[in-house]
């Protein structure tokens, strides 16, 4: 298996390990070689297994694109209904953090005209590379190729 | 250690695996087509909290049997306790690796040992055995070849000289 289709183990480890302290009183739990490559194995076949299930669902409602309903009602297929509540939370403030991006992202383009004909009016010459980092505040999205689109 | 920033509603959002790998895990699933930023995100948070999960199911079978190390057995046994994970990576796991030594030595290949003579006898086969010496470089090869080799009789191994008798 190559290493894009495995879960980073660095951030395996950390995960498992940080519920593993809490998991012990008299002292902390340690995880052995193989046992972390379950984990990771373990975490692979689960993103496979929730998103086979979302998109099933997905086919069912005649949609094209795996949205935040698909995957609920695939947690609740799949018999995980208790990761829904604290995932609803999650959800909520990953939308708020979004939506603070996006007001910061919009109050830059705003400025960026402004910036722009100071420059023009400085030097032609330079005014030419101002340019370069014009189309870089896409949104973290972008660059990963996820599409945007709740439908 | 802080596992992720914790914003005024005390839920943690930062996550843990980047959405890209976990991206490109979905899309090895050819029927997997598109998926929404906003799914995506559920799908990541879902494999954290569901690893989660698991490592304090395992953690509980590792302390039940007094262990300080959480290995495969442990996991396979905490996904074995677990119907809805059972039905779909039990089968998925590493098999669970064979125990090293084997449960009994085995005897090499030759004459099989048998239990030692009652007191005051000997085997008649010691006779055509080679004289065992402290020091295996002064052990000389028997003159006639044919005396180092065990009796053709199976019977004879079996036979015992008789205890001698005091007859004063």
């Amino acid at each position: 298996m190559s290493e894009a289709e495995e879960l980073p183990r660095s951030i395996m480890r950390r995960v498992v390990k940080y519920k593993l302290s809490r998991c012990s009183e008299d002292g902390e739990i340690s995880v052995s070689k193989d046992g972390l490559l379950a984990f990771s194995e373990s975490g692979r076949i689960f993103i496979h297994y929730l998103s086979a299930t979302a998109n099933d669902i997905c086919k069912e409602s005649k949609r094209q694109i795996i949205n935040v309903e698909n995957v609920f009602k695939a947690l609740e297929e799949t018999e995980f209904p208790e990761f829904v509540c604290p995932l609803k939370a999650s959800l909520e403030e990953f939308r708020k953090k979004n939506a603070r991006k996006k007001v910061v992202v919009s109050k830059g383009k705003e400025d960026e005209p402004k910036k722009k004909r100071k420059l023009e009016g400085e030097s032609s010459d330079k005014g030419e590379g101002s340019e370069k980092g014009e189309d870089n505040d896409k949104g973290e999205d972008s660059d990963k190729g996820v599409s945007g689109d709740d439908q | 250690m802080v596992m992720a920033e914790e914003e005024e509603s005390g839920v943690s959002i930062q996550l843990e695996f980047p959405k890209g790998r976990v991206k490109k895990i979905m899309a090895l699933d050819k029927d997997v087509k598109r998926v929404s930023s906003e799914a995506l995100f559920l799908v990541s948070r879902s494999t954290e909290l569901f690893l989660q999960f698991l490592a304090e199911k395992s953690a509980q079978v590792a302390i039940e049997k007094k262990r300080k190390t959480v290995n495969l057995e442990h996991i396979r046994e905490a996904v074995k306790r677990h119907q809805p994970t059972r039905d779909f990576l039990l089968d998925e796991l590493p098999p669970p690796s064979q125990p090293t030594k084997p449960d009994r030595p085995t005897q090499p290949a030759g004459r099989p040992k048998l239990d030692p003579p009652p007191r005051g006898t000997r085997r008649i086969d010691l006779f055509f055995r080679k004289p065992e010496l402290d020091d295996p470089a002064q052990a000389q090869p028997p003159e006639n070849p044919a005396q180092a080799q065990p009796p053709e009789n199976p019977d004879q191994d079996q036979a015992q000289s008789p205890v001698p008798v005091d007859e004063s």
